[in-house]
């Protein structure tokens, strides 16, 4: 089920109304009936994958009442042992089993050893790299012994599925999402507004933006090419700003359904276009995914403890293994190789903490440099292969005289005023995300009525995008 | 809370409505340039097939024949004594009639991206009184209310470029079920009524209705359901009687016997393009006369 479908817009009320009617004041109630929501809406997609998230659900909640009564340090080795082997097993076969074995014959024949290929045709199961990483941030948490295990089933498999962020995030961590599915929960007026305001900010930035742009995204990627230098940049920009739109928008939404059920999700994205280098767009990228990788990956190997160039090491272990995560394809090893050979100048320099505090105006040729190294590192993400990501790159620069010809060409059957009206909404969307950036978050909703004003807006021009756009699904539901 | 609620309901009821008055203005200025025209093209994409020498289509790909009907109707209400507009061609065939066309027509919502497309094309020219007229089930009125929320403008198109690459010797293309084994022409309950709207909408503004049908392939011939097609051409025979004398069923269907005249089982090729021009400037000069 997505949160574009007309399936989740039947299912959540419903949610809603059980939730704070019959089970208001039943504390495990409401927490069954997360449970069962969440599984009805995975299992919307293919119910058979439900086994897979109660496999790693009953794992590492029996290994953590396991951890918490034992102090033996070789038992508790093994319980995280297990832990990581089942999660990262279930994670390896569904997601990677394919890639390494081609991988593994594919380098084989570069030597002219011919291997036979079997064909799995394993299909991946929606949200797998999300809810591992759960499962696996509490066990480990709990073998560090800086969390209590739970003791209560229903709480930690809700903890796990808890539908908003099962299939794309935010990554929550059990110390931060699991005590409040131990207390009672209070939703008050102001975080059902705040929540809805949320939903209708990510439903926008999905809706409007991320699928508008998609449209030229995939058709210049689409028929690359045939395209000149500027249509090629236009494209990369278009996918830049649809990923952003898509997956932010995706967490915007899930952190405002949290607040409807009176929980508190992690904030996953703070406008990292505006970031004025490497460092600071890792700050405000996919936030839950790089602190998780911080805290279980960095830190474990040693973070900057060991001299420079451990430190270095580490980094350029933690993007390699991060471009991996969004994908089992060498396209993405090689984006966070170079995020990595982006962030190590930043990082060799002592300028990966800068926080920018104070505005100066050269700031946004920063930030505008910063975009465009991210965009580079983009093609490699969007294109099929790495062959399309290097032939791009080299027609970006060999075909920059051809101009925009191909242009018209590609939108025919669109008229301007579509792309006026998009173009409009676009422009709306860059002012209020500066404003919000340079103002604070809330600034677009300050006051009552001047709130309810932008409210009506954003919620008309998501209805005039959803009836116009072709509906896609969310982009990080593949990894 | 309540109160928010209502006041963001009628902020964006508010907004849409005004939005839809700026856009059907805007679509009825482009029907009203059409009338320094003496031919109107209508139809869905095999309107698209033909060029049109820089006169307006107002045609899209899987256009319905509400649309068409509606289209008509923005032409007549944009009619003035200035218009020198002698006739409207419409692009048909058997399909129109098709269990597919009539599942569009009853507003059922389809799996793939048809509501969108089209009710982008015609919601624009939507009046009030269009949802209490009952040329279409109140599902399909609703749904195109709906959409009036795209914010787009209905355009005249004013040319295309054909295509040259054709289907093979020996192509063939299976149709579905409901086409070879039912007698859809029968069952075609909201598609016939549209039609004959359509028909007398033409007529009685005194305008010539010119029904074109493309070759189609003849694979299509040879799967498609013979009792629905024979009701199809007596009723298309009966309707190119009109009493109005205003009525011409240009009937290329069967004139296809060179495979490349199609790029695929119902479009055509520059070579088809060429026949069905030849075929209806002789029509048009005819009645010109």
């Amino acid at each position: 089920m997505s949160f574009t479908s007309l399936a989740f817009w039947v299912f959540l009320p419903v949610v809603l109304v059980l939730f704070h009617g019959p089970f208001r004041e039943r504390l495990r109630g409401q927490n069954a009936l997360l449970l069962v929501a969440s599984y009805v809406f995975y299992g919307w997609w293919d119910w058979r994958f439900l086994s897979l998230i109660v496999l790693s659900t009953a794992t590492d909640f029996a290994l953590g009442c396991v951890l918490e009564r034992t102090e033996d340090a070789g038992r508790r080795r093994w319980a995280l042992a297990l832990s990581l082997v089942v999660n990262l097993g279930l994670l390896g076969f569904f997601k990677y089993a394919g890639f390494f074995i081609d991988s593994w014959v594919d380098a084989w024949a570069s030597v002219g050893v011919t291997m036979h290929r079997p064909s799995l045709e394993i299909v991946l199961p929606v949200g797998i790299s999300f809810y591992t990483f759960q499962t696996l941030s509490y066990t480990i948490d709990v073998y560090r012994k800086q969390l209590k295990a739970s003791q209560d089933w229903l709480e930690f498999a809700a903890y796990v599925s808890f539908f908003p962020q099962l299939v794309a995030g935010p990554i929550e961590r059990a110390s931060r999402l699991l005590p409040q599915l131990q207390r009672k929960r209070k939703v008050t007026e102001a975080a059902v507004l705040i929540g809805c305001r949320m939903i209708a900010w990510g439903l926008f930035k999905k809706v409007v933006v991320a699928d508008s742009a998609a449209q030229y995204a995939n058709a210049i990627f689409g028929a690359s090419e045939d395209m000149s230098g500027p249509m090629l940049t236009v494209g990369v920009v278009a996918f830049a700003i649809q990923i952003y739109g898509d997956f932010s928008g995706y967490s915007d939404v899930a952190i405002g359904l949290g607040r409807l059920f009176g929980l508190r999700l992690k904030s996953n994205f703070r406008f990292p276009y505006f970031s004025r280098n490497v460092a600071e767009f890792w700050r405000r990228w996919h936030i839950s995914l790089n602190t998780w990788f911080r805290d279980y990956l960095y830190i474990p190997l040693g973070g900057s403890r060991g001299g420079q160039a451990m430190a270095l090491r580490n980094v350029a272990i933690v993007f390699l293994v991060s471009g991996l995560w969004h994908g089992a394809d060498w396209k993405f090893v090689v984006w966070g190789g170079i995020h990595a050979a982006l962030f190590v100048p930043v990082f060799v320099m002592g300028r990966n903490r800068v926080t920018f505090e104070a505005w100066h105006w050269t700031h946004v040729l920063r930030m505008l440099w910063t975009f465009v190294l991210v965009c580079f590192a983009w093609i490699f993400f969007r294109a099929e292969s790495m062959g399309q990501a290097i032939q791009i790159i080299h027609d970006i620069n060999e075909r920059w005289g051809e101009g925009f010809a191909g242009w018209a060409q590609m939108r025919s059957f669109w008229k301007a005023t579509d792309e006026r009206l998009f173009a409009l909404a676009f422009l709306a969307f860059i002012v209020l995300e500066w404003l919000q950036f340079r103002r604070g978050i809330r600034w677009m909703w300050r006051g009552v009525w001047r709130g309810a004003w932008v409210e009506g807006l954003i919620v008309l021009a998501t209805l005039v995008f959803s009836l116009r756009n072709e509906a896609s699904t969310f982009i990080y539901f593949t990894f | 809370m309540v109160r928010r609620i209502a006041f963001i309901l009628l902020w964006v009821l508010g907004l849409a409505s005004a939005a839809h008055v700026w856009f059907r203005h805007a679509s009825l200025r482009q029907f009203d340039k059409a009338h320094s025209h003496q031919w109107v093209l209508v139809g869905d994409s095999h309107a698209d097939d033909i060029r049109w020498g820089g006169r307006p289509r107002f045609s899209g790909p899987a256009q319905d024949l509400y649309s068409s009907l509606k289209m008509v109707r923005s032409l007549k209400e944009t009619a003035t004594d200035s218009s020198k507009i002698q006739g409207v061609v419409l692009t048909f065939w058997p399909n129109k009639f098709s269990p597919l066309a009539e599942r569009r027509l009853s507003g059922v919502a389809q799996d793939d991206n048809w509501g969108s497309m089209v009710f982008g094309r015609i919601a624009p020219l939507m009046t009030f009184g269009d949802l209490f007229r009952n040329d279409v089930p109140l599902r399909y009125r609703l749904r195109m209310a709906f959409h009036t929320l795209q914010f787009k403008t209905t355009f005249a198109w004013w040319d295309v470029q054909c295509e040259e690459k054709s289907v093979g010797e020996g192509y063939t293309y299976g149709l579905s079920e409901a086409m070879m084994h039912q007698n859809w022409w029968d069952e075609a309950q909201i598609a016939p009524g549209l039609f004959q709207a359509l028909v007398e909408e033409v007529t009685t503004q005194g305008w010539h209705l010119v029904v074109v049908e493309n070759p189609l392939h003849p694979c299509y011939y040879d799967q498609v359901n013979a009792e629905a097609l024979a009701g199809y051409n007596a009723w298309m025979s009966e309707v190119s009687q009109h009493p109005s004398g205003k009525v011409d069923w240009l009937a290329l269907g069967r004139q296809n016997d060179d495979f490349n005249l199609f790029r695929d089982y119902h479009h055509l090729t520059c070579k088809g393009e060429a026949l069905v021009k030849e075929a209806l400037d002789e029509v048009i000069a005819g009645i010109s006369e």
